[in-house]
C-alpha cells in the first residue's frame, strides 16, 4: 500500500527514538506527504508502525491542527495570523485571499487546488505579514505579490 | 510491606510505602474530592480536584498520582485548598448544561455532590458553553458530551479492563469530547464505560429517561448468563424492571459486567413470558388453571410409571436453575427410582472433579497467578469475568500467559506471551504433551504446532509457582480428565501453587452436576419412545440448541412436561408447560464456576401466575404422593444441600452474606487413583485426531460469542435492535488483524 522508500523512511525515523511509539508525530506527517491527506489505511499504517491502537492515532491527529483526514489540496496557503503580521496588515492579506480563491480560512477550493489557514507565528515577524505555501516562506506580502505568487504556482 | 510514617492535617498516620497519597487518606476517611482518580485505574491526574499541600513542594500537588514517604507532611484542607476546589469545580461546570432535572444521574452523580460540597454559588467562568445534543454511539450507549468532566475513566476503563481501545478523547481544549475513529461505537458493549463514568454523559440506551436512581428498589442478585457468576444490582421502579447495573464494588466482580449481565436481563418483562400453565387439548395448547395442570400431570405421569415402571419416566434439569430447583429435581427423580436424571452441558465437570488434583480457583485467585494455562476455551467470548481475570494478571503483574485454540482467539493475538494455534479438536494432544514428555514431538506433530512452542509451554506449566489453567468446553473425554490430574504429574511442593477454572457454560453449571443431575441427556434422548416414555423437561430448550434429534426423539414419546419462561420449541412440543419465575423473581442460589454459591434475589414480582421451578416440582411429588422432603421456602432448601451434598456443608442465606456474598464450596482432591488407565484412553483420544485436518486460521470476531441470541437474549428488545448494528459491523476484527498469522506446524 504505501511504498517501500516510504516504509524504509519510517523505519529511520522510528529508530531514532527509545521508544517506538514516539515516533507517531514525524510518521503522521510522513503519511500525510505521501497522500495528501491522512487516511484510514495510512492511520492504520502509523498504527502498526509504532504499535498503537487505531484510537490512539486518531486521538493524536485530531488534537494538532496541522493533520488532515480530508485531501490537503496542491497548495496549503498557511497564513500566519499572530500579532506581528497582523499588525502588518495579515488582515488585508487574508481578505485578499478569500476574495480571490472564494474560500474561508479551513476551506478548500472546489477544484482542489487551494486549501487556506491560519496559522500562529512562523517566526518572520521581521519581514511581516507572510505565509507559508507548503513548505515554502512567503514574505512581505501585498496583495500585488499575493496575485503574482499565486499565478506562478503550477 | 514495608510502612512509612506521615503527617495528614496534623496526624500522624502509617501507611505501606508506595501506595497513592489519595488511597491513604481514603482508608483513614479524610475526604479529598477526585474526578478522575479510581481504583484500579492508571493515575490520570486530569481533573486537579484532589490537590492538596504537600510541604517541601513548591506547588499544590496531585494526591491521585504522589505516592507516600517518609516523612511527608500533608495539608487537605485549608483555605487555599479550598478556594482552589472552587476554582477547578467553576471549570468543570463552564460547559455543563445543568440540566439534572433531566438526567439519568441525577441524585446518584458525583458532579452534583461535588457541586454541593466544593462548588460556589455563582460561577465565575461566564463563557457561552458549545451547546451539542445528546448522540447515540452504538444501540447501547449514548453520550451527552456537554456533561462530560473529562475525567478519561471510561477511556482507561475500556483499555486497561476491557482491552477494546473503544473510546478515546477528540480535538482538544474546551472542543475535547469523548469519542472514537469511525462512525459507530463498534466494541464489546460491556457498558463499563458508563458504570464508572461520574456523571450522566455516557447512558445506557435501554434504560434512559425510565427512573431517577432514588425511585428504584435496587436488589443485589448474581448475573443468569455465564458460569463466571457476577454480582448485578437489578434496579426495579414500582413493578417495573428497569436496569441491571454492577454491585458497588464489593461482588466479586468488583465493577465489571459484561453485555449479557449489564443489558440482557429485559427479557424478564417481556410480554412473551408464559403467564397460565397450559396443557394440550386435542393438538393445541390451552391455558388451565395450576390445579388442573397439576392434577393432570400427576395422573399422566402415575399412568406412566405404573404401565411402563420406575424408568420409564426421565427428569432433565438445567444449569439456568438454581440450586434449589435442582435440588427438588434430583429427588424428584429419586423418587421416581429412575436411573434418568440429567441436565444439559456443555462440560463433563463430573469427570473433572473426580480426577481434580488442585483446587479450583476463584477469580482473585486466577488474577494473582504468576503463570496462566488458557485451553479448550475462549474466556473473551464465552466467559469475560475470567477473560477479565486473565487479562488482570497480565496486567498487573506480567503473568506469563500461554494459551491453546484451535483459531486466533483474542487473547491469544493481543496478550498471549505464547499462543498454541493447534488443528480443530486437537486440544488432547496438547494435554497428553504436558503430562507425557516422551510423546511431545509426536503431540507437536499431532496438534500441528511448533514442537519448540510446544515444550517451552509445557516447561512454562512445569515451572510455574503460581499455575492457574483455565479449562474450557473444547477439552473433552480422557483429555479432561488427564488434567485435572496435572498437579499430580507435575508434583506437589509447599513453594507451588496451582488451581483450576473450568468455564462451565451457565451460571449454575457447577450447581447443577453437584446437586446430582449426573446422568447422560444423549442417552435419554436415545431411549425416548423406547424404554423412556416420559420426560420432565425444566429450563432447557434442546430443540433449538442440540437440533431435529431432541425435536424427533421427544415427538416419541407418551408424556413431555416443560417448565420455561416462554413458549420455546421444546415448549410447544409439551403436552403440559408450566410457567415460571424468573432469576429475578425468585430466592435462591447458583454456583459459579469457581464453586462459589451466591445469592440469587427476588427483585420484583413478575407478571402471571408464576412460580419458582422447586415449588412446582414439590407441588407435582405431591400430588403423585411422593415423598420429596418438601420445603416452604428456597432458604430451607439451601439449608437442606448445606447437610446434604457434599462440599457445601453449612452453606445458606447467612452464610453466603457472611462470605462477602460468596460462599466457597470445598471438593475433595483426587488421591492415588491410578492415572494410567487415562493415560492409556488419552492415547486413544490423541491416535483418533485428523491430523491432516487444516488450521482454522478465521480470526475470533468480536461478539461471535458475546452477540449470540439464546432464549433469554432473544427476548431482549435492545439486543433485537442491535442485529443490523452488529451485522454491520462483522468482518471487522478480521480486517484489522487479518495479517494476524497462525503458527504454522512442522
Ligand atoms: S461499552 Fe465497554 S467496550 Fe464499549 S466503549 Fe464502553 S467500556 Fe469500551
Ligand atoms: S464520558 Fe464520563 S467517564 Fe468519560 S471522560 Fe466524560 S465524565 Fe469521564
Ligand atoms: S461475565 Fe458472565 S456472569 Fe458476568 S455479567 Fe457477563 S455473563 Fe454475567
Ligand atoms: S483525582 Fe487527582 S487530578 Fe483528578
Amino acid at each position: 500500500m504505501f511504498s517501500e522508500a516510504l516504509d524504509k523512511k519510517a523505519n529511520e525515523i522510528i529508530a531514532r527514538y527509545p521508544v517506538k511509539r514516539s515516533a507517531l508525530l514525524p510518521l503522521l506527517h510522513l503519511v500525510q506527504n505521501e497522500e495528501n491527506q491522512i487516511t484510514k489505511e495510512g492511520m492504520r499504517y502509523v498504527a502498526k508502525k509504532v504499535g498503537v491502537e487505531m484510537n490512539d492515532v486518531f486521538e493524536v491527529l485530531t488534537f494538532y491542527t496541522m493533520y488532515f483526514t480530508e485531501p490537503i489540496g496542491t497548495h496549503h496557503i498557511q497564513l500566519c495570523r499572530t500579532i506581528s503580521c497582523y499588525l502588518r496588515g495579515a488582515e488585508e492579506i487574508r481578505e485578499h485571499l478569500e476574495k480571490r480563491l472564494g474560500i474561508k480560512p479551513g476551506q478548500r477550493t472546489a477544484d482542489g487546488r487551494f486549501r487556506l489557514s491560519e496559522v500562529e507565528c512562523l517566526g518572520s515577524c521581521c519581514t511581516a505579514p507572510m505565509f507559508q505555501i507548503n513548505f515554502d516562506y512567503h514574505e512581505n506580502l501585498t496583495p500585488e505579490k499575493v496575485d503574482q505568487i499565486l499565478d506562478s504556482l503550477p | 510491606m514495608e510502612m512509612v510514617k506521615l503527617t495528614i492535617d496534623g496526624k500522624e498516620y502509617e501507611a505501606p510505602k508506595g501506595k497513592l497519597l489519595i488511597e491513604v487518606c481514603k482508608d483513614h476517611g479524610i475526604d479529598i474530592p477526585s474526578f478522575c482518580y479510581y481504583p484500579d485505574l492508571t493515575p490520570q491526574a486530569a481533573c486537579r480536584m484532589c490537590l492538596v499541600r504537600i510541604e517541601k513542594m513548591p506547588k499544590l500537588a496531585t494526591s491521585c498520582t504522589v505516592t507516600v514517604a517518609d516523612g511527608m507532611v500533608v495539608t487537605t484542607a485549608s483555605n487555599e485548598i479550598l478556594e482552589m476546589r472552587k476554582g477547578m469545580l467553576d471549570f468543570i461546570l463552564g460547559n455543563h448544561p445543568l440540566d439534572c432535572p433531566v438526567c439519568d444521574k441525577g441524585g446518584q452523580c458525583e458532579l452534583q455532590d461535588m457541586a454541593f460540597d466544593h462548588g460556589t454559588v455563582y460561577a465565575q467562568y461566564a463563557v457561552n458553553k458549545n451547546n451539542t445534543g445528546e448522540e447515540r454511539l452504538s444501540p447501547f450507549i449514548a453520550f451527552d458530551e456537554q456533561r462530560c468532566v473529562r475525567c478519561y475513566r471510561c477511556i482507561r476503563v475500556c483499555e486497561e479492563w476491557m482491552d477494546v481501545h473503544a473510546l478515546t478523547k477528540i480535538a482538544r481544549g474546551t472542543h475535547e469530547y469523548i469519542g472514537f475513529y469511525g462512525k459507530d461505537l463498534s466494541c464489546e458493549q460491556c457498558g463499563n464505560c458508563v458504570e464508572v463514568c461520574p456523571v450522566g454523559a455516557l447512558l445506557s440506551v435501554d434504560s434512559r429517561f425510565k427512573s431517577r436512581p432514588w425511585d428504584m428498589k435496587e436488589t443485589v442478585t448474581t448475573c443468569t448468563y455465564c458460569g463466571d457468576g457476577c454480582q448485578l444490582n437489578l434496579g426495579v421502579r414500582g413493578e417495573e424492571y428497569v436496569r441491571a447495573a454492577s454491585k458497588d464494588m464489593t461482588g466479586i466482580n468488583g465493577e465489571f459486567l459484561c453485555i449479557k449481565g449489564r443489558y440482557g436481563s429485559a427479557f424478564i418483562s417481556s410480554p412473551e413470558r408464559l403467564k397460565t400453565p397450559l396443557v394440550k387439548k386435542n393438538g393445541q395448547h390451552v391455558a388451565v388453571s395450576w390445579d388442573e395442570a397439576l392434577k393432570y400431570t400427576a395422573e399422566k405421569l402415575a399412568a406412566v410409571r405404573k404401565a411402563s415402571g420406575d424408568a420409564s419416566l426421565a427428569v432433565i434439569g438445567s444449569p439456568r436453575l438454581t440450586n434449589e430447583a435442582n435440588l427438588t429435581l434430583a429427588r424428584l427423580g429419586k423418587a421416581f427410582g429412575t436411573p434418568h436424571l440429567t441436565h444439559f452441558r456443555k462440560m463433563e465437570l463430573g469427570d473433572f472433579w473426580k480426577n481434580l488434583s488442585a483446587p479450583i480457583g476463584t477469580h482473585a485467585e486466577v488474577q494473582e497467578a504468576t503463570t496462566v494455562l488458557v485451553i479448550g476455551g475462549d474466556p473473551t467470548e464465552e466467559s469475560p469475568l475470567t477473560g477479565y481475570s486473565v487479562r488482570y494478571a497480565e496486567r498487573k503483574h506480567d503473568a506469563d500467559l500461554l494459551v491453546v485454540h484451535s483459531r486466533p482467539i483474542k487473547i491469544a493475538r493481543r496478550q498471549a506471551d505464547r499462543f498454541l494455534h493447534i488443528r480443530p479438536n486437537a486440544e488432547s494432544a496438547i494435554v497428553q504433551a504436558l503430562v507425557d514428555e516422551a510423546s511431545l514431538d509426536q503431540m507437536a506433530k499431532t496438534a500441528g504446532v511448533p514442537a519448540a512452542d510446544l515444550r517451552a509451554v509445557r516447561e512454562a506449566v512445569h515451572k510455574a509457582k503460581n499455575l492457574a489453567v483455565v479449562v474450557g468446553p473444547q477439552v473433552t473425554g480422557a483429555a479432561l480428565k488427564a488434567l485435572a490430574r496435572l498437579a499430580d504429574v507435575i508434583g506437589k511442593s509447599d513453594d507451588k501453587k496451582m488451581c483450576f477454572l473450568p468455564m462451565a457454560g451457565y451460571n449454575n453449571s457447577v450447581g447443577a452436576f453437584d446437586m446430582g443431575l449426573t446422568g447422560n441427556a444423549a442417552d435419554v434422548r436415545e431411549k425416548c419412545g423406547q424404554a423412556v416414555k416420559a420426560v420432565y423437561l425444566v429450563g432447557a430448550n434442546p430443540v433449538e440448541q442440540y437440533g431435529d434429534g431432541w425435536k424427533t426423539a421427544l415427538a416419541k414419546l407418551d408424556f413431555l412436561v416443560v417448565q420455561e419462561l416462554f413458549l420455546t420449541e421444546t415448549a410447544q412440543l409439551a403436552d403440559v408447560v408450566f410457567p415460571v419465575s424468573s432469576y429475578a423473581e425468585q430466592d435462591g442460589s447458583f454456583t459459579n464456576q469457581a464453586g462459589q454459591v451466591q445469592r440469587v434475589a427476588r427483585a420484583l414480582e413478575g407478571q402471571g401466575q408464576l412460580r419458582p421451578d422447586w415449588l412446582v416440582v414439590q407441588a407435582i411429588a405431591k400430588e403423585m404422593g411422593l415423598n420429596i422432603n418438601a420445603k416452604g421456602s428456597a432458604a430451607a432448601l439451601l439449608k437442606d444441600i448445606g447437610t446434604e451434598i457434599s462440599g457445601y456443608s453449612g452453606v445458606s442465606f447467612a452464610k453466603i452474606k457472611e462470605s462477602n456474598g460468596a460462599f466457597r464450596t470445598s471438593r475433595p482432591l483426587a488421591a492415588g487413583t491410578a492415572f494410567d488407565p487415562i493415560l492409556a484412553d488419552l492415547r486413544k483420544q490423541t491416535g483418533a485426531i485428523d491430523t491432516n485436518a487444516q488450521h482454522d486460521t478465521r480470526v475470533v470476531e468480536q461478539g461471535e460469542g458475546l452477540f449470540k441470541l439464546g432464549t433469554m437474549l432473544n427476548q431482549v428488545p435492545t439486543m433485537i435492535e442491535a442485529q443490523p448494528f452488529w451485522d454491520a459491523h462483522k468482518g471487522e476484527t478480521a480486517e484489522w488483524e487479518g495479517e494476524f498469522v497462525a503458527a504454522a506446524g512442522d
